[in-house]
């Protein structure tokens, strides 16, 4: 899906549905099924449709087939539109200190790949932030016998930092 | 079960089992009401929205009491709020059977958080959950001018967090 400014309508959606799994610490120990985000958009396409179909019309996309189609004439309204404070947190996370039309400005000139990385890069460490903290607060939140699942999750995060900080320091990062 | 008698279900029973007058907003989310591809989950999900977190888990604790771990109503309200304050800022209790067909798990979270994180994505564990469809349960007649204005501007923001997404969406991934 990159540099198209045509793009399948179903692709488009599992990239949207995407933005919350995005470094989800459950992805990664498979409490959330492999394919879990195409069968969201495949079993829910209809919903989507009527949910965003305004959506759509207010950034003139075309909707023709199962294709949706971006005037790439329209980019400054794309780009004026990403929301300012999800921009001002982007900039931080990046350590910018340029003012704040300087980082859209170029932030706007940057390959697709460039802003992919650097938003793909973003989102992960949010949902990773607060994926592990669900994961801590389901132990006081959840029964007992929840608990053997939570614990299973705790077990296998441990076991998997140990073994990031184990291949470091076989690398001689430390 | 389709979706409609499920719905008229949730409502019919939630207004029984909690505390509504004190429920903001009611959403159902997730597999169970809204179907995936070769998954349709048993638990449903809800969200309730509450004005007034110490007041809500203070009420529900005394008619749910059984609806809470071990572990909360051992250290009780303050410890709960504390936990729900923090973080995703949604505080969930799970398997909970709402009647004989129904499985629920509830998330509860003070409508101050819901529009912060809606407003400013500092996480997208809520506002994550409202780029897919939901279901919006109505638990309260609304009536006076306030509310319907209120109710608006709920939904306003709704609209403008897909409308987010759908932005990142075509800056990061098409444009």
């Amino acid at each position: 899906m990159k540099n198209k400014s045509e793009v399948n309508t179903v692709e488009f959606f599992i990239d949207l549905a995407k933005l919350s799994y995005i470094g989800d610490i459950r992805t990664h120990f498979k409490a959330e099924k492999k394919d879990k985000i195409k069968n969201v958009v495949l079993g829910a396409l209809d919903s989507y449709m009527i949910l965003y179909k305004p959506i759509f019309e207010e950034f003139d996309v075309i909707i023709r087939g199962d294709m949706l189609v971006f005037d790439e004439k329209h980019n400054d309204k794309y780009f004026h539109n990403i929301p300012n404070l999800f921009m001002t947190n982007l900039q931080l996370h990046i350590n910018d200190y340029n003012s704040k039309s300087k980082f859209e400005n170029q932030f706007q000139s940057y390959k697709t790949e460039k802003r992919r990385e650097i938003i793909d890069n973003y989102i992960k460490s949010l949902n990773l932030k607060y994926s592990i903290y669900g994961v801590m607060s389901g132990i006081f939140t959840t029964n007992t016998s929840d608990s053997v699942f939570i614990n299973y999750f705790i077990i296998t995060l441990i076991y998997n930092l140990d073994t990031i900080f184990v291949r470091k320091i076989q690398k001689g990062f430390f | 079960m389709n979706f409609l008698q499920k719905k008229f279900l949730l409502e019919k029973n939630i207004k029984k089992l909690f505390p509504c007058e004190l429920i903001k907003y009611c959403y159902a989310y997730g597999s169970a009401v809204i179907p995936q591809k070769d998954n349709k989950g048993k638990m449903i999900d809800l969200f309730f929205i509450v004005d007034d977190l110490e007041k809500f888990h203070k009420e529900n604790l005394r008619v749910n009491h059984h609806h809470y771990s071990n572990l909360s109503k051992h250290f009780g309200n303050g410890k709960i709020i504390e936990v729900n304050k923090q973080g995703t800022c949604v505080y969930y209790n799970p398997n909970i059977k709402l009647c004989d067909d129904i499985l629920i798990k509830y998330g509860v979270m003070s409508y101050s958080d819901f529009i912060f994180k809606l407003k400013n994505w500092d996480n997208l564990f809520v506002a994550g959950r409202f780029h897919k469809p939901v279901s919006c349960i109505e638990l309260n007649t609304r009536e006076n001018k306030e509310d319907i204005n209120e109710m608006n501007e709920v939904n306003d923001l709704l609209y403008k967090n897909r409308k987010s997404a759908v932005i990142i969406c075509i800056t990061t991934f098409i444009l």
